[in-house]
């Protein structure tokens, strides 16, 4: 039982799990746009929502736009990173996602904007090419407070060149079965099996030691399990089809994406 | 059956239920290791990119200045030594010694040309040297993180011992970036 208690507590610690800084809201798994610094109004709000859904339905690429009142000390970059590769936006095995990032402009700092995209979407969406993008589509509109028209022009010309370089054909042909995460219970099947086996000889006298045995057991498997959990939850293929959106596909960030003040 | 074969039953029964959970744990955490070993691997790779994608940067900014003649081949053969060194690097450290090598690199090129910045697409190329930055670091912190997981997850009192038990392949503890480099050497490029 001693030991069973250590091995808890080895495996208790050895999952560790990052986390986003506070000023970033809570994901809810069915939204892709969060107005947090009130710069749309909410029927704009719905527009987007509708297109991003669309959009995501269509192509199985995900695009995520938030805005926040402040950055809490971070990089518009590093935030929009790591935004990406919590939350896990885009498809695990495409890595198409995109997070666009705004912070409006206040009369004692700049308004900042970065457009992150996941790993998958680099060749379409070079950094090169959003800065054109930022620069031409967005900030002429941001400059005159019509931020929805500056996201909405910014948003056709990167659907437009991520597309071409995922739509649902290429994640269909892609998309393989998720891997088989069966090994565990079939181990656990053949552990218990073999215990009550072993244990059954002598069923009468066991009864004492059955229940920390059991406990023992459940504690030293159920570590593992949970990191199993995770993982399993984090790659949660999201994308259902259909109506409005099903959730966030696991995709990741490898640093790309480009964005600037205004 | 009398009390004393009864005991030993019982104990024989308990230490080989001992055993034979402490294996099973064991093969949970060998699998375990061997998959965040891994991860340390890919994300290694992923750092390696990231340096030699700064390196790739520099002939396409020596490109962009016209003229550029009497010390473009001396930068250029450095930072092509330097990115062949880039796939053979073992450590962070040797790994921050070449993106360093690089960084000076650029900054030569600046510090030379100073009329790059008045060239037609230098604010692309701008985008270009910040996204590589962005990269090294994402690349980097990622790197560290898989470190962490890989190094925590080895380490444990129980979990030597049953590593030990279940196979004979030597994990490694690795070394993290530190995380001066960054802010130290990256090119101090001013854009205004």
């Amino acid at each position: 039982m001693k030991y069973a208690i250590a091995l808890f507590m080895a495996l208790l610690v050895s999952t560790g799990w990052s986390q986003l800084p506070d000023c970033v809201p809570a994901k809810e798994q069915n939204r892709l746009v969060y107005d947090k610094a009130n710069m749309l109004q909410p029927q704009e709000v719905q527009q987007l929502v509708q297109n991003l859904e669309q959009f995501a339905a269509k192509t199985s690429n995900q695009i995520v736009i938030i805005t926040l009142p402040d950055l809490c000390g971070f990089e518009p970059s590093d935030l929009s990173f790591k935004i990406m590769d919590e939350w896990g936006v885009g498809q695990a095995d495409l890595d198409n996602g995109v997070v666009m990032l705004i912070k409006p402009k206040t009369t004692d700092s700049k308004g900042q904007i970065f457009i992150a995209t996941g790993r998958g979407l680099e060749g379409a969406l070079p950094d090169g090419k959003i800065h054109i993008i930022w620069e031409n589509e967005i900030i002429p509109q941001f400059k005159q407070n019509q931020y929805f028209q500056g996201i909405w022009n910014g948003l056709t010309v990167i659907e437009q060149l991520a597309q071409k370089e995922f739509d649902i054909d290429t994640y269909a042909k892609k998309h393989k079965q998720k891997k088989d995460k069966g090994g565990w219970v079939g181990l656990l099947i053949f552990g218990a099996i073999a215990l009550i086996f072993l244990f059954g000889k002598n069923k009468s006298m066991a009864r004492a030691n059955n229940l920390p045995f059991w406990t023992a057991f459940w504690l030293a498997n159920s570590g593992p399990r949970r990191g199993y959990w995770n993982d399993f939850n984090s790659r949660n293929d999201g994308w259902g089809g259909g109506g409005g959106f099903g959730g966030f596909g696991g995709g990741s960030s490898g640093g790309g994406g480009a964005g600037g003040s205004w | 059956m009398n009390k004393a074969t009864r005991t030993i039953l019982i104990l024989v029964g308990v230490i080989l239920g001992a055993f034979i959970l402490f294996y099973l744990y064991g093969t949970s955490v060998y699998n375990g290791a061997v998959e965040k070993q891994e991860a340390v691997k890919k994300e290694w790779g992923n750092v390696q990119v990231a340096y030699q994608r700064r390196a790739d940067l520099v002939p396409q900014l020596v490109a962009t200045v016209k003229g550029a003649k009497d010390n473009e081949r001396a930068i250029l053969e450095n930072v092509t030594k330097a990115r062949s060194g880039i796939s053979a690097a073992q450590s962070p450290a040797e790994l921050q010694k070449l993106g360093a090598d690089i960084n000076k690199a650029i900054n030569i090129v600046f510090e030379n040309y100073p009329e790059i910045r008045s060239t037609q697409n230098f604010s692309e190329l701008q985008a270009q040297l910040e996204g590589t930055e962005n990269r090294v670091g994402k690349a980097r912190s990622d790197y560290n993180d898989a470190v962490e997981k890989s190094n925590g997850f080895i380490r444990g009192f129980w979990k030597k011992k049953a590593l030990a038990l279940v196979g004979d392949e030597e994990f490694k503890v690795y070394d993290a970036f530190a995380a001066s480099e960054g802010a130290e050497n990256a090119p101090k490029v001013d854009f205004n």
